[in-house]
């Protein structure tokens, strides 16, 4: 099967995607995922450097959450929108959560600027949301941040 | 099955050439994960299929500028907003499709 750029990272940044979700035919979901290893992370995250700064995503999300039904999460970045160079997607994962996997925005150079805001559910207890973003020029970058769920909303 | 109505589309903050707009799209849509805890434990098993909106794909003038993939994790009666940089005036629709083949869409002009 031939597959394209975007379609190659698609799949791959949804890898956890599949091991979490394509466990329905099995009793019980699979927990053990882990983010590729080939993304890239900013060594400090109070003092970011070069690439860093146009590549780590900046997450907004509450520190707790009293409904996990319902969470929002924001991401914004300061980076370039051109033809030839721009944010390609935003993935967002929460490896811990019993889908692990939450939503993945496909951006163009005509969104102009890459943030998103929507609203998921997550499990009960304290978790790391990831943003995996890919870069048209400079690859795959991860930034996150932690919060507490009080009730579960899975 | 109940009839679903179209997405709304809000612009979220002032519409001036050449700039980028928050494009709010809300969808109401009992989503559901169709899991529960396993017996007597922590860990969850699927009890029942997952509906869900699996897609968002925005188009402006006839051309796609964004999409969303969305797993069941995506909450109920979803709220997303998304970036859309404008130059010219068009016509903006969303479509938002469930993992069930329901397809749901709106229309917006955006005037300078």
């Amino acid at each position: 099967m031939k597959l394209n750029r975007r379609g190659f990272i698609h799949r791959v940044s949804l890898g956890v995607f599949t091991v979490a979700l394509g466990s329905s035919a099995i009793p019980r979901l699979a927990h053990a995922v882990a983010l590729p290893n080939d993304i890239q992370r900013a060594k400090d995250k109070k003092n970011l450097a070069g690439l860093e700064k146009e590549h780590t995503p900046i997450l907004k999300v509450p520190l707790v959450a009293e409904d996990g039904r319902v969470v929002p999460v924001e991401m914004t970045l300061d980076h370039p929108m051109e033809n030839d160079h721009y944010i390609e997607s935003v993935t967002f994962v929460v490896i811990d959560d019993p889908i692990a996997s939450k939503c993945m925005y496909n951006f163009t150079p005509q969104s102009g600027k890459p943030f998103l805001k929507f609203q998921t559910r997550m499990d009960a207890g304290t978790k790391t949301v990831s943003a995996i973003i890919q870069c048209s020029k400079h690859g795959r970058w991860v930034g996150d941040a932690v919060m507490r769920i009080v009730g579960g909303g899975c | 099955m109940a009839r679903r109505k179209s997405p709304k589309i809000k612009i979220v903050n002032k519409i001036k050439k050449g700039d980028v707009l928050e494009v709010q799209v809300s969808q109401k849509y009992p989503s559901s994960t169709g899991l529960g805890l396993f017996p007597d434990s922590e860990e969850f098993i699927r009890k029942e299929p997952a509906i869900y909106l699996n897609k968002m794909t925005a188009y402006y003038n006839g051309k796609e500028v964004g999409s969303l993939d969305m797993s069941s994790a995506i909450s109920a009666n979803p709220r997303i907003s998304f970036p859309l940089k404008v130059d010219k005036p068009g016509t903006l629709k969303v479509v938002f499709t469930s993992n069930e083949g329901e397809e749901f869409e709106s229309t917006k002009e955006i005037e300078f």
